[in-house]
């Protein structure tokens, strides 16, 4: 075993799954330093976290039953968490679909395209009185 | 609304506190269904048995006490208003920690858009001779002592370094003792990735203090 091994496997030693895998471990810390320093760093420090136990404050009971009595509003449910990257991929997406769509052109129909353009009063202008006239556009 | 009243007959072995009595204590499902069925009691020794549990891992993922306290409250809180939908086929402290970790999250989320308030600089806050620890070593001599608060202050900014994902399952592993798969319940994964991520967690955890140690 290398100590790449070892590191690799070294979660599944440690839950103590597998007992060959233990004893190929336990051949490999015999002889190898560096990781036998790994493996007495992560069980001293766990050990030390273990001992170190947190005591509500004496009121904890007291001031829960309060809140609870005083019927606190807590929030229905966590706001979504979108991430910052799929936030802009989808700002692109977004910006590129609006982009396609302008540039795309217009679908008619074919019967569509063959009734004839509605009349469109065009300005027009002559010398006459009122100087501007309006006829049927094309 | 029922209050917190609770008889303290059971042995409360999960909080790490003696047996008071040789009775089996009741299943949190029981207690659950205790609570539905209008015993005022019930809720009061669920929050008994959690809430000590509960404190230390919401402590370990936002690295600040009171506030851990707030969350742990405000998670009972979300308990007691929903309780009613709780799954019974589900394991009730895979619910409880799910909650509670959803609400550290949220915290330092929150902390995230806020750059004011940094973990470490809470953490840089406490002054270890005030936290309210219960430290099982009973040696009095001044050299273990000081070697014991010197270890667990390097501990604690050592776990307070790894990355949220990976304290989370670090926590939930080495302190809590959960298993792969209600670990992968509370943190929302999958179980392939909760074994890399606490195979990740555990290097980066060994790297940080191995260098620090002696």
């Amino acid at each position: 075993m290398t100590c790449k091994d070892f590191l690799l496997l070294y979660s599944a030693y440690r839950d103590g799954a597998n007992p060959r895998l233990t004893a190929a471990m336990e051949a490999h810390l015999a002889v190898c330093a560096a990781c036998e320093a790994h493996d007495q760093a992560v069980r001293r420090g766990v050990d030390a976290l273990r001992r170190e136990v947190i005591l509500p404050s004496d009121d904890f009971v007291e001031r829960l039953d309060a809140r609870l009595a005083s019927g606190e509003d807590v929030e229905e449910s966590f706001r979504p968490h979108v991430s910052p990257v799929v936030a802009s991929a989808m700002a692109v997406l977004l910006l590129a679909l609006a982009v396609f769509a302008s540039r795309r052109p217009a679908m008619v129909s074919t019967a569509a395209a063959q009734v004839d353009p509605p009349s469109v009063a065009r300005p027009v202008a002559t010398a006459g009185i009122p100087f501007v006239a309006f006829v049927p556009g094309p | 609304m029922a209050t917190l009243t609770h008889r303290p007959i059971w042995s409360d072995s999960e909080d790490g506190l003696p047996a008071r009595s040789t009775q089996r204590p009741p299943e949190s499902s029981a207690l659950v269904a205790a609570h539905l069925a209008g015993d005022p009691h019930a809720f009061g020794q669920l929050v008994l048995r959690y809430q000590t549990r509960l404190l230390n891992f919401v402590y370990r993922m936002v690295g600040d006490r009171e506030r851990a306290e707030d969350l742990v409250q405000e998670a009972f809180i979300r308990v007691h208003r929903h309780l009613h939908r709780y799954d019974p086929s589900r394991k009730f402290s895979t619910w409880l920690y799910t909650i509670a970790s959803n609400l550290a999250k949220n915290e330092l989320r929150n902390r995230r858009r806020s750059p004011l308030v940094f973990f470490q600089v809470i953490r840089q806050r406490w002054q270890g001779d005030r936290r309210p620890v219960d430290f099982e070593d009973s040696s009095t001599r001044p050299d273990r002592v000081y070697a014991a608060h010197q270890l667990r202050e390097l501990v604690d900014e050592t776990v307070g370094r790894l990355a949220q994902h990976h304290r989370e399952v670090f926590v939930l592993r080495e302190l809590e003792g959960k298993s792969y798969e209600e670990i992968a319940e509370i943190a929302g994964c999958n179980i392939g990735t909760v074994k890399s991520r606490l195979n990740r967690a555990r290097q980066s955890f060994a790297e940080l203090i191995a260098p620090r140690l002696d």
